[in-house]
């Protein structure tokens, strides 16, 4: 059976290089059945990669150890429910998920906007499968999962321990799911410039639904990812700015540019090559993520899909990043703006402010990733750069952007004058202060934190007024406040659903900069009965348990915590140790409020249970886990369909490119 | 009628702010109660314990790759660990302990590049590209400023289509209005 779905993995390569072939020659040729071929062929492509998917999943179901990809990330041990996490451990079966996920997501992109982008469709689709194509050879010829051992053997080498736990049935398929769908708003620009209908602006409404569905799947990766980190690694922190964490936050940040930047296109036919360029970015980003997590030069705790073919994907992120600019360059007359930035004082200038500094932040993150292996070839010194650094320069960079997203919104089109400006920002203004005086009378005495929670303060702050006042105008034309509100939401969904998102946002960042600024750790020794302290916790170890299982030895630590409301809890912290892989996993014990986390690691323990435990006291972390649903309701708002009502008017060029009949084509 | 509509604009620019500032003052309280309990549980460990723990995550475990001797739980790590906080208990400051590790093990042993030499390299990036994107913005603005005033200084109202465009455009109007398309 998996010699059929050898045949078929082979076959869906070769109908890719077939739309490849034929969406190019059929555009340029002018034959549209040439290209309708090559996309109704597309179309088969998920179901002939759906086949070699359930056959591998047969294969570990039936643990068919034969197949290598089978044996090298599974045991008899391992329980079914993990062959989930299985398909994508393991370099070969990523990249066949991540080819089921780009199929099956091009199929509804072109879907989608088949009937509205007519010309470009065709060059978005040969886009695509230039990208499907690439993974296919790769799986095809080089990395391929249904490849088959010459003996069988009796037993798997079992899947990564630090794999097992319910994050990772979750982030990673997401993170890989987020970081190659920026393929798709990619295609969709660059087939709009390729059909010379990029400065048209039709494309931006489907490169902004694709922009956003690909933008969310990376925040919940990227929020998840940290989630994991933090209650399973055990050093009481979520976010390292190790090399893979930063190759998936770079994409994140080029995209978050363009979902926003497209607007001012839409809106005013402006920054059309801006946002070319920075889909060009996103998506050249995107591909370093996989050329980093595949074994690329930088080390790092997180690399699980080890393999030498890092250099092929760092050759294709190269040669499709100068065709890109070759394509922007061929066509840049094309792309001239529509309307001019008049003032200083606009929301397209606030606008082009978030892109130069969202693309700052990228660039510092990129240049802080690959600086050691650049300063090792070009000053013979190795230099490490690690959270300080990041901390310190991105730092006030996203606060810039955190206060962008604050007054943005406020601020007119078009141009403004500081007296109207003073009158739109006074309430958020004032509030700012007030929070900044407040809060340094109160005790808080890191100065950068307290300007961080002034500037979210105006934030939200603008984003309530807003609302009140929309509220409000419903209401005066009778409304019950609760419909006008509704009401205001569903006439303006893009807008208020972006709202929601900052309101996530402005959640997220107040964690960051509470955790930040405001942990507190400390590492102590305690032996069975002991009690200590710390802040207002005080913690008893009351026992240590060791449990043994087949393939793993769990030593257990029994806390029982109280707080000077005399509140308690109890706490079990564990430390796992996998004598197969020599690993050991931690799993902290923490009680989380909306207030703060108190959180107990163990270290390792000693034969009379004694061990040093980590204690940490982290101020907002709840905030950050809660801000994912407020997020993804945002975009779910903002995203959600809405009646369509027939044009009621028509543009000069709309009416000049009218053929005889009226029809626009 | 002037004095009843002055009276709806005044009760709702109430009616708003008193919203606004009952939702603020949550928020504000919420983020009071954090920064005391913050700043009260801050306190609970000492400044050097601080420092320590600032230190720990500035150097480097030489055997761990990427892993500061914070988180690595390596032997070596809980060794350099000892040392430092040796170290600040004897009164040496923050700058010297760092020299001492990177006199052991090289600069790369901090997970800072150095301020001179080429590590500066690595700090100065982000503000000369914040520079020149500023520069870049008001070049493009003091630009688009003139040209617009050349624009608007000339009296007739310029329509920006050739003329041969107008004339289409004019007669796919009348065509219109004679009813002759659909």
């Amino acid at each position: 059976m998996s010699d059929i779905g050898q045949l078929s993995l082979i076959l869906a390569l070769s109908v890719t290089l077939y739309t490849i072939v034929s969406s190019f020659i059929g555009s340029w040729r002018r034959i549209p059945e040439l290209v309708k071929s090559g996309e109704y062929g597309f179309y088969t492509v998920p179901l002939l990669l759906a086949f070699p998917t359930y056959v591998l999943v047969h294969s570990f179901v039936v643990r068919d150890f034969s197949i290598r990809y089978v044996y090298e990330n599974s045991d008899l041990a391992m329980p079914h429910a993990y062959t989930w996490v299985a398909l994508y451990a393991g370099n070969a079966g990523s990249l066949l998920f991540l080819a089921v996920v780009l199929s099956i997501f091009s199929v509804l992109a072109i879907i989608t906007m088949r009937r509205k982008l007519p010309h470009t469709t065709p060059y978005a689709t040969g886009v695509l499968a230039i990208i499907l194509a690439f993974f296919l050879t790769i799986i095809v010829f080089l990395a391929n999962p249904l490849d088959k051992l010459n003996f069988l053997p009796a037993d798997g080498l079992g899947i990564n321990p630090l794999l097992i736990h319910f994050g990772m049935f979750i982030h990673p398929p997401l993170q890989m799911s987020g970081l190659v769908l920026v393929a798709v708003p990619f295609s969709i620009s660059i087939g709009a410039l390729l059909a010379r209908r990029g400065g048209r602006d039709e494309w931006v409404d489907m490169g902004r639904l694709w922009g956003m569905i690909s933008w969310l799947i990376l925040t919940i990766g990227l929020l998840l990812g940290s989630w994991w980190a933090y209650t399973i690694l055990g050093w009481g922190g979520y976010w390292a700015w190790d090399p893979v964490e930063n190759s998936a936050l770079m994409p994140w940040l080029a995209m978050t540019a363009f979902v926003h930047s497209v607007m001012v296109q839409k809106r005013r036919g402006m920054f059309r090559m801006w946002n070319m360029i920075i889909i060009i970015i996103a998506f050249t980003l995107a591909q370093m993520g996989m050329f980093i997590n595949r074994g690329g030069p930088v080390p790092s705790v997180h690399s699980f899909a080890q393999s030498t073919m890092g250099w092929l994907f760092l050759m294709f992120m190269t040669v499709t990043l100068i065709i890109s600019l070759a394509i922007f360059i061929w066509r840049l007359d094309s792309l001239k703006s529509r309307g001019q930035l008049e003032s200083i004082l606009s929301r397209e200038s606030a606008f082009l402010a978030q892109n130069i500094l969202f693309l700052t932040v990228a660039f510092v993150t990129l240049w802080g990733t690959i600086f050691p292996v650049f300063s090792e070839v070009a000053s013979g010194d190795t230099m490490t750069i690690g959270q300080p650094y990041f901390n310190i320069i991105n730092g006030p960079i996203l606060l810039g952007i955190i206060f962008l997203m604050g007054v943005g919104p406020l601020i007119p089109w078009r141009r403004s004058s500081v007296r109207s400006l003073i009158r739109l920002l006074r309430i958020p203004v004032l509030v700012a202060l007030a929070t900044f005086i407040i809060l340094s009378a109160a005790g808080g005495t890191k100065l950068f934190a307290t300007i961080s929670f002034a500037t979210l303060s105006l934030a939200l702050s603008g984003i309530l007024l807003e609302w009140i006042r929309g509220t409000n105008s419903w209401h005066k034309r009778g409304d019950s406040y609760i419909q006008g509100y509704l009401k205001l939401v569903s006439r303006n969904r893009p807008r208020y659903g972006g709202y929601v998102v900052h309101i996530g946002i402005i959640m997220l960042a107040s964690g960051i900069t509470a955790s930040s600024f405001y942990s507190v750790q400390k590492d102590i020794f305690m032996k069975p009965g002991d009690v200590a302290s710390l802040g207002n916790y005080t913690f008893a170890y009351v026992d240590g348990n060791r449990q043994n299982y087949t393939n793993r030895e769990e030593f257990i630590a029994s806390f029982r915590v109280y707080n000077d409301q005399s509140v308690v809890d109890t706490l079990d912290a564990k430390r796992i140790f996998y004598p197969d892989f020599k690993i050991a996993a931690t799993i902290g014990a923490i009680r989380s409020t909306p207030l703060e986390d108190f959180y107990i690691v163990p270290s390792e323990f000693n034969e009379n249970n004694e061990a040093v435990f980590r204690v940490l006291i982290n101020p907002m972390i709840w905030w950050m886990w809660a801000s994912g649903p407020v997020i993804f309701l945002g975009v779910l708002i903002g995203l959600w369909p809405k009646r369509r009502s027939p044009p009621t008017h028509m543009r000069l060029h709309d009416i000049q490119s009218q053929d005889i009949q009226g029809n626009i084509p | 009628m002037i004095i009843q509509t002055i009276n709806l604009t005044t009760t709702t620019i109430r009616t708003t702010k008193l919203a606004l500032i009952g939702v603020i003052w949550i928020w504000l309280f919420v983020m009071l109660s954090s920064t005391i309990g913050c700043s009260g549980n801050y306190a609970s460990i000492s400044v050097e314990e601080h420092r320590y723990n600032q230190l720990n995550k500035l150097i480097v475990c030489p055997i761990c790759p990427g892993e500061s001797i914070d988180q690595s739980q390596a032997t070596i790590s809980s060794q350099m660990r000892t040392i430092v906080n040796e170290k600040i208990s004897q009164g040496w400051t923050d700058d010297q302990i760092k020299d001492f590790f990177v006199e052991r093990y090289g600069p790369s042993v901090i997970m800072e590049p150095p301020t001179h030499g080429f590590g500066l390299l690595a700090w100065i990036v982000a503000p000369i590209i914040i520079g020149a994107g500023v520069a870049g913005l008001a070049t493009a603005l003091v630009q688009m400023r003139k040209r617009s005033r050349k624009e608007y200084s000339s009296t007739a109202c310029r329509p920006s289509i050739s003329t041969s465009e107008q004339r289409q455009y004019s007669q796919y109007i009348e065509s219109l209005i004679e009813g002759e398309e659909a």
